[in-house]
């Protein structure tokens, strides 16, 4: 779990942006990769997916073919 | 010598009385017993074992020689004296091969009496001695017997541990076969493991019997996801940090190379490691040496490196996103587990979840009809074993008896994630930014919920924890409906 040493933010933050991750994993094993399509399903806009697949080092590219 | 007990059988009185004065005379801390018949020596020699006997061979009823074939018996340790008149020297003979110690010839020459007698009881203690002795060797013995049955039973569980992950993989197929075998070779070398299989094929359960069957399997095994963790933290979460190597590092951390001294370190998704990471990750392989954030030097460690990647990292190096030198050196042996839908024991699988989800759901055990069998076989399974085992729940769940195709969600054209890749919910409603804000505020009370537990409800010190202020933590709490007062003693 997260350290009680970090800050209140600190723990929001990182708790966000594992769900984001996850949720954006998710999204592009669903869709196979398609990024638009996972941004669809997310409701939000394809440059917001993109930069944070980018962010959380995500590769697109494995959830393709199968 | 010690205090010792001696017995001694005479039918005459006068010797009975006139014989232990002597002795006790010569020898000290020596006790005599008498009996004036071999039938009352007899009883008093079930009573007490006696450090030595010595009797008269001629006496009214049971004789001496009676008397000794008795005590070779039931006190085949007792050293037995007789003593004999002048000149029965077939006596003394048939007493000696009977198996008496000593004769004594009378008149009694005291001194060669109290000679033989000590002589006696020595023997006696020796022989004593020399039976603890082996009484205490065989209690070892049975006690190092025990302590073997019981590692036996305890490797025997073990290897059912061991073993279970494997037949969650494995069915009868070849190819899984091989697994094992290499699973079984690579495990007590120091070889870097690379265990290459797309997602849900297993890779984990391998690197776990990996470590499981080495000699590190007493230290921790440390699985590291390196996709997780986004790659501005991935370097403080592998080689941990200093105090004050940057800021908000309030505290010096461990990473996860420390953390997994002495045992294993599984790094998943080794492919996401960014190229920056990949080299202090190739020094810390090469050196056996981690240096953390704001670390003076680098540390040893000694570390077991197991990776996986669900892609083939020869690709990733192909195309420049993985460093060759890094691949080289985690490559020294790779395992490929096969993905399901080129294995021939996928229905076997499917009927080995069916009674473990049937149990686990508390649903009887169904079977799957010939329709829904052909689905399972002609399917593509992306997600691999994992899939299988959810479709199989999934399908108990919906079926009343047996399954049949439409209980099974893995239609080709069915767009939905076939599994949750990390248990989460599925992000079927709820946007991205839902999503986030509700793991924030998740996270958020339940950390609040922590710190206030620790500081027993004292609102500005959970503050000062957090790093927060009064009234940001006083509205959160009023937020999340969290009353401090339940936290007071």
């Amino acid at each position: 779990m997260e350290d009680t040493r970090l800050s209140l933010r600190e723990i929001a933050g990182r708790a966000a942006a594992q769900a984001e991750r996850d949720a954006i994993r998710l999204a592009l094993h669903a869709t196979r990769g398609n990024k638009s399509a996972a941004a669809r399903l997310l409701r939000t806009d394809y440059k917001t997916l993109h930069l944070k697949v980018k962010q959380y080092g995500i590769l697109a590219r494995q959830f393709r073919g199968a | 010598m010690n205090e010792a007990r001696v017995l001694l059988v005479d039918d005459d009185p006068a010797l009975l009385q006139a014989l232990p004065e002597a002795l006790r005379l010569r020898m000290a801390a020596l006790t005599v017993d008498t009996a004036d018949s071999a039938a009352a020596a007899l009883d008093r020699i079930a009573d007490r074992d006696y450090d030595a006997v010595v009797t008269d061979i001629k006496m009214p009823g049971m004789d001496g020689l009676e008397l000794l074939a008795k005590l070779r018996t039931h006190r085949p340790d007792t050293p037995t004296l007789m003593i004999t008149g002048h000149g029965e020297h077939d006596l003394v003979v048939d007493a000696l091969r009977a198996g008496a110690y000593d004769f004594i010839q009378k008149p009694i020459d005291r001194d060669y009496f109290v000679a033989s007698l000590c002589r006696a009881i020595e023997t006696r203690a020796l022989s004593r001695r020399c039976k603890e002795q082996q009484l205490a060797l065989e209690r070892h013995l049975t006690e190092l017997e025990a302590i073997v049955d019981e590692r036996t039973r305890e490797l025997r569980e073990t290897s059912k541990v061991i073993e279970s992950p494997f037949r969650w993989m494995m069915g009868p197929s070849g190819q899984m076969e091989k697994v094992v075998r290499q699973i079984k070779q690579v495990a007590d070398s120091p070889l870097t493991v690379l265990i290459e299989g797309e997602t849900g094929t297993g890779k984990e359960l391998v690197a776990r019997a990996i470590h499981q069957l080495s000699a590190r399997c007493e230290k921790p095994f440390v699985a590291v996801d390196c996709g997780a963790i986004p790659d501005t933290l991935i370097e403080s979460e592998l080689f941990g940090y200093e105090k004050g190597a940057f800021t908000g590092a309030h505290q010096r951390k461990e990473g996860q190379f420390q953390l997994a001294g002495g045992g294993s370190l599984f790094l998943d998704e080794i492919v996401n490691l960014p190229l920056a990471t990949q080299s202090k990750f190739l020094r810390a392989l090469q050196e056996r040496r981690v240096q953390s954030l704001g670390g003076k030097k680098p540390v040893p460690v000694d570390v077991r490196i197991i990776a996986a990647s669900n892609v083939p990292l020869e690709g990733e190096v192909r195309t420049g996103r993985f460093r060759q030198d890094v691949y080289y050196r985690v490559n020294e042996f790779r395992i490929t587990l096969p993905p399901l839908r080129e294995r021939d024991d996928i229905l076997h699988l499917a009927n080995e979840f069916l009674p473990e989800a049937g149990t686990e759901l508390g649903r009887p055990c169904r079977k799957i009809s010939e329709a829904a069998a052909q689905i399972l076989l002609r399917y593509q399974w992306p997600g691999n074993v994992r899939e299988l085992r959810n479709v199989i729940r999934r399908a108990i769940l919906l079926a009343s008896d047996v399954i049949e195709p439409e209980h099974l969600s893995v239609m080709p054209v069915d767009p939905d994630p076939p599994t949750p890749l990390c248990g989460g919910p599925a992000p079927v409603d709820s946007s991205l930014k839902e999503i986030a804000d509700a793991a924030a505020a998740d996270a958020e009370r339940q950390a609040i919920r922590r710190v206030l537990q620790a500081t027993k409800g004292n609102k500005s010190e959970a503050a000062r924890l957090l790093r927060t202020d009064y009234k940001t933590l006083h509205l959160k709490m009023k937020q999340y409906g969290i009353p401090a007062g339940q936290f007071r003693q």
